[in-house]
């Protein structure tokens, strides 16, 4: 199992936040033996207007519309962000995050 | 050219620019185009020499909120040809209950225009001003109580400006609020015409800004976020999971909100601090 630190910046646009939110979840579901446990993701670089509450739940919504039994070591991710307002509003929303059961498909 | 945005609400006037010098063959960013002074702020769109010999005649002498007016209309008057007369406009932030921001044309006008709430100059203006035209058959009515909401709303505007050529993204803000006046900018401006403390202490007051217009840019992202949601209606594709997520936007805005007014009460805390008053 591989521990990852992702650089969002070299994955993110400067798309909807709900679907950049969407294209990160996307990129680490990709990814073969990753430890959920240990993920640490970068996104310093990324426009302040980009890190809002759509982006995250976007982000967990992904995770959870493919593999639902992740969800709860999604929420448990790491973040860098830079300015500490970021760092508590994120806190909370993936503390706060309810899925939806009735976007996307699950496999 | 440039583009300023002026807003007058109940805790003061504030304006917001960006810092692009341009000729006909080059651009030069990082240039200071907002003045403070003592209960005022004048920011300058047009010919640079004349902002900066303004700004320097306004540093060299004691000129306030109620003299500043007088001042300006004399130095067009009698500094200037008639030529240069129309190579420069200026938009001016005082506090009045009657509306702290006034427009000179010298181009046009030989006086300051009304007061008014809200105000644009410089290439920028009539993209500013289309902006508003749609939000207002829209409905949509931007607070501007607090210094914070001012600077919300100045910078939802100033972002319609972007789409102009000589308008860049070093953004400077400067507001008057409680008789008191403020600068605060992006780090790559470099502050020329403010007290040498304020020069001194540029680098540790840019470190807040960034942090205040990253929140102010947050509130907006949850706004253009939510808007998004209720525009499902132009399809009529409105349900019941379309008000709930616009209630986590505005959840979001509310605490955004709320952390911005700390952090701007803490700019200003700590330029007085430095400003010694």
């Amino acid at each position: 199992m591989l521990a990852k630190d992702i650089n969002a910046n070299a994955i993110c646009g400067t798309g909807f936040p709900t679907d950049e939110g969407t294209r990160l979840a996307d990129n680490l579901l990709s990814q073969v033996n990753l430890d959920w446990s240990d993920v640490t993701i970068d996104v310093q670089k990324l426009p302040s207007g980009l890190l809002i509450s759509a982006f995250f739940n976007g982000f967990l919504q992904r995770i959870y519309d493919t593999q639902p039994e992740l969800l709860e070591k999604a929420r448990s991710v790491r973040w860098i962000l830079k300015f500490a307002f970021q760092r508590e509003n994120v806190s909370r929303w993936m503390a706060d995050f309810k899925p939806n059961p009735t976007t996307g498909t699950k496999s | 050219m440039t583009c300023h945005v002026g807003i007058s609400g109940r805790d003061g006037s504030l304006i917001l620019c960006d810092s692009q010098l341009s000729t006909q063959s080059s651009e030069i960013h990082g240039a200071q185009k907002l003045f403070a002074g003592e209960g005022f702020i004048i920011g300058g769109a047009g010919l640079s020499v004349v902002i900066t010999d303004l700004f320097a005649e306004l540093g060299s002498t004691s000129v306030d909120a109620t003299s500043v007016i007088g001042a300006v209309e004399t130095y067009f008057e009698t500094r200037l040809s008639d030529n240069a007369r129309e190579a420069a406009s200026f938009l001016l932030a005082t506090e009045h209950r009657e509306g702290g921001i006034q427009h000179f044309w010298p181009e046009v006008f030989r006086r300051f225009q009304r007061r008014t709430n809200m105000e644009a100059i410089g290439s920028g203006a009539e993209f500013v001003g289309r902006a508003l035209t749609r939000d207002a058959e829209l409905g949509i009515d931007w607070p501007r109580e607090s210094i914070a909401d001012m600077l919300i709303m100045a910078d939802q505007y100033f972002s319609a400006a972007n789409e102009s050529l000589t308008v860049d993204d070093q953004i400077m803000v400067g507001f008057v609020s409680s008789g008191r006046s403020y600068l605060m900018g992006d780090r790559r401006i470099g502050p020329a015409y403010a007290p040498a403390t304020i020069v001194g202490a540029w680098p540790s007051l840019t470190t807040l800004f960034e942090e205040i217009m990253a929140i102010v840019r947050a509130v907006r992202g949850e706004f253009q976020a939510g808007a998004r949601q209720l525009s499902r209606l132009a399809s009529c594709s409105i349900d019941p999971s379309v008000f709930l997520a616009v209630s986590h936007h505005q959840n979001a805005m509310v605490t955004n909100r709320a952390a911005l007014e700390v952090r701007v009460n803490a700019y200003m805390t700590q330029y007085d601090t430095i400003m010694g008053r």
